[in-house]
């Protein structure tokens, strides 16, 4: 569904992404963690076609993002951390904007937005301008507009913030939906404890390169994902990563739990 | 804590010219320069073209014993001028300032923040009417002289006006923003209340009408009396009358202290009172589907009608145009009195010029009419700040699976939409009020809407080359900014020249005239929407960060 190869983005001097590959399969979850400023809202912007970077590829289906962005862009959507979304407009307004856009039907779009409206609870606000929404308001209509057109690969930026718990929790339901039914979600978050019990697979960047990444038993092993987290981030010894030069000798498990070392990190 | 403050509020004025938000660094010094020169020279424009009016009301003036005209003219224009400038800013700086309530959670007294807001206001607005005060009161200084009590009282009264317009501006900004914010229809309540505040306001200051023109078609300014307290202003200075000055300056002064008074001690109840705005109720699921470019073309729009800000700006030739084509239909018996009285008095000089006069008067009223749409045509820059607002939304846009031409077009499309129907309802109303003929009619038409086309486009391009971005304030987007200065310098400079040649085209006919005017604005067009569509994804490209 998703490949990034050697992906590099610099901001001035700055490396904010170094050198990342990553793939992610259809019904896979993949939780993005990181420190702030470790490039993951880069990542996630370079792949849905927001930053130009400067090397590497990034594949959607096999189609490249710099080569066909608009047919790569009709089967993601993304949320960012903060949804800055068109506050003159009304929450309905936006929603038949975003349904234009991805030519979605009469039909189909009047039953996506009940449904969605009704699951976080927002038709009864959908009149009212973006500007008068608060925080959570603003992430449920932004969700709203990601999934009513049926994503095969869903980028967000933590998509849990602001969210009150039932819509959370419907958020996290949603995503897995998603995934059975053979898409792909590529998430950034802070809360360890929701990416350990809902993601297959994590990433972990740092620094602008991914020092883990992996199915989420392989990385975190018995130990809870904040541990593991904070092991690597202080470079604690005892992790591998899988390089070119060094791929055949590093067993399949060992894969998972990786080190920045030299080299190219990819996943 | 007040120094602070004001510190901050002008760092943010400095920042603006000195950072570039698009590329989110220090501009180059040569930027910086060029972005004062063209100041400089926007300024310099505005003060000689109004220093030319000033040195010839002087003359006049000097000559039929009217001294006062001079500051009279000067203060007039210059209390309308501050209004105008400030009207927006006084709106979203004390009243919507997005960082109200970070300062009120603060250890900071509201009077402070209140202050803090209307000082930067109040220099905003002296350097606002310095481009105007200062060179009438020089020209009349080096035309006629001052008395030193008419001295005094000039600068005195240049000390006054801008305190003065500032309440003005403060009680229109706190009578709209209360409105507004307890009605559904925001936008549209928000532009009559400014219209209707405005005018009032101009009513006021011309008391019950003004006539600069006299029966005998001699120059006469005494219809500058009527400007009630502008009138003391004039006298005052040019005649050291104290009682002029008593009377203008407590005029100004007076309702001034109360309003601050009263806007003071309120100010905290103002910003944390909530606002009882009526919920806007969801009537069912029915839903219309558009193409992607329709949606685009939706989007454009609803931001233009859902901004008072953006119609009072960047579409105000809109309304003014169909002000004056109402005006013009009702006091069309005038014009035609006009140019038979015009005809009779040229046939002793010129009877040439006089028949041409009489045979050719619907093509010379059709010229005129294009000359007026054209001005007008120059203050629509709504493709103009499209881009610029997008800055933080950019992103959806960026997202979706649409073009970068899709984008572009659709704005230029929605500017066309905004853009059209007034100069062709107002063409249509002058043209039949001032019996044009059909043919003549149509050509009108063609050079209006060819300018029209061509003021989108520009606007557009200017846009995407020279966006403003970082904006706290949706005013910055649409008032500032190359785009929208080059465009509607842009267009004015490209009605001056096409007027031009409407003018040496008349002396054959107006088919001859409007085909000059037309032709250019057409070329232009065409130039732009080549290069847009071919340009449009790498401009579009570099907007990312």
């Amino acid at each position: 569904m998703l490949q990034i190869k050697g992906l590099s983005k610099l901001y001035g001097e700055k490396k904010a992404v170094d050198n990342l590959s990553l793939t992610i399969n259809s019904g896979e979850m993949y939780a993005f963690i990181g420190h702030n400023g470790a490039g993951k809202t880069t990542t996630l912007k370079s792949i849905c076609g927001l930053l130009n970077f400067e090397m590497g590829e990034i594949l959607i289906d096999g189609v490249s993002i710099k080569d066909s962005p608009i047919e790569c862009k009709r089967k993601i959507a993304y949320i960012p951390d903060n949804p800055d979304l068109y506050e003159f407009m009304s929450g309905i307004k936006y929603l038949n904007f975003i349904a234009d856009i991805y030519g979605i039907g009469k039909k189909e779009r009047e039953e996506k937005i009940e449904k969605y409206a009704n699951m976080f609870s927002l038709t009864a606000d959908l009149a009212q301008p973006i500007s008068a929404y608060s925080h959570g308001m603003k992430q449920k209509l932004a969700i709203i507009s990601a999934l009513i057109h049926s994503p095969r690969l869903l980028l967000m930026d933590e998509p849990f913030v602001g969210l009150d718990p039932k819509a959370a929790y419907l958020l996290k339901e949603e995503m897995k939906n998603i995934c059975n039914d053979g898409g792909a979600i590529f998430f950034s978050t802070h809360v360890l404890d929701v990416a350990e019990k809902i993601c297959d697979n994590i990433a972990i960047i740092k620094d602008g390169k991914l020092i883990a990444c992996g199915k989420m038993q392989d990385v975190k092993g018995d130990s809870s994902l904040e541990s593991v987290f904070l092991d690597l981030y202080e470079g604690k010894e005892g992790f591998s990563i899988e390089t070119p030069e060094n791929k055949n000798e590093i067993s399949e498990a060992d894969a998972s739990l990786t080190e920045e070392k030299e080299g190219e990190a990819q996943c | 804590m007040l120094k602070t403050l004001i510190k901050s509020r002008i760092d943010a004025i400095i920042s603006a010219i000195i950072f570039d938000n698009k590329n989110k660094k220090r501009r180059s010094t040569v930027a910086v320069i060029l972005i004062s020169l063209m100041l400089v020279l926007l300024v310099g424009i505005i003060v000689a073209s109004l220093s030319f009016l000033f040195y010839a009301i002087t003359l006049i003036g000097k000559e039929t014993g009217d001294n006062w005209a001079t500051m009279t003219l000067a203060s007039l224009v210059a209390s309308l001028f501050c209004v105008i400038g400030s009207i927006f800013a006084t709106k979203t700086q004390i009243f919507d300032s997005k960082d109200n309530e970070l300062l009120l959670s603060m250890p900071i007294k509201p009077r402070s923040i209140f202050l803090s807001r209307i000082i930067v206001l109040l220099v905003v607005n002296y350097l606002l009417e310095s481009l105007i005060m200062v060179p009438a009161m020089i020209i009349y200084g080096v035309v006629c002289s001052y008395t030193p009590l008419g001295f005094v009282f000039a600068i005195l009264s240049y000390l006054l006006i801008p305190v003065f317009t500032l309440a003005v501006s403060t009680i229109i900004a706190w009578i709209v923003s209360f409105v507004s914010s307890r009605v559904k229809n925001k936008t549209a309540v928000s532009v009559v209340l400014y219209l209707v505040l405005f005018l009032g306001y101009m009513y006021l200051c011309f008391n019950m009408g003004y006539s600069a023109g006299s029966d005998d078609g001699e120059i006469d300014l005494s219809g500058l009396k009527s400007t009630a307290i502008f009138y003391c202003v004039g006298e005052a200075a040019a005649n050291g009358d104290w009682l002029c000055f008593l009377l203008f300056a407590l005029t100004a002064i007076i309702p001034s202290v109360v309003i601050y008074i009263v806007l003071d001690f309120s100010f905290i109840k103002i910003l944390t009172t909530k606002k009882t705005a009526a919920k806007i109720e969801y009537k069912g699921n029915n839903q219309k589907a558009s193409s992607a470019f329709g949606g685009l073309v939706k989007k454009e729009l609803s931001r233009f009608f859902k901004s008072s800000a953006y119609i009072m700006n960047a579409g105000m030739g809109n309304i003014l145009m169909i002000v004056i084509a109402i005006v013009a239909a009702v006091s069309s018996s005038s014009a035609f009195d006009l140019v038979e009285e015009l005809a009779s008095e040229l046939s002793l000089v010129n009877p040439q010029l006089a028949s041409f006069l009489t045979e050719n008067t619907s093509g010379i009223f059709a010229l005129l009419i294009s000359c007026i749409a054209l001005f007008l045509n120059s203050t629509n820059i709504v493709s103009a700040p499209s881009i610029s607002l997008e800055d933080k939304n950019l992103w959806i846009l960026q997202c979706a699976p649409v073009s970068a031409r899709q984008v572009v077009f659709a704005k230029i499309v929605s500017h066309l939409i905004i853009c059209t129907p007034a100069p062709v309802i107002a063409t249509l109303i002058a043209c039949i009020a001032l019996e044009v003929t059909v043919a003549h009619t149509i050509m009108c038409l063609l050079v209006i809407l060819s300018a029209v086309v061509f003021t989108a486009y520009l606007g557009m391009l200017l846009g995407l080359k020279f966006p403003k971005f970082g904006w706290q304030n949706e005013n910055v987007a649409i008032k500032q900014g190359f785009a929208v200065f080059g465009s509607m310098f842009g267009s004015m400079l490209l009605g001056i020249i096409l007027i031009a040649l409407g003018i040496f085209g008349i002396t054959t006919s107006y088919y001859v005239s409007s085909v000059l005017m037309l032709t250019p604005s057409l070329i232009f067009a065409i130039i732009i929407h080549l290069y847009l569509y071919l340009c449009a994804e790498n401009n579009f490209e570099k907007l990312r960060n």
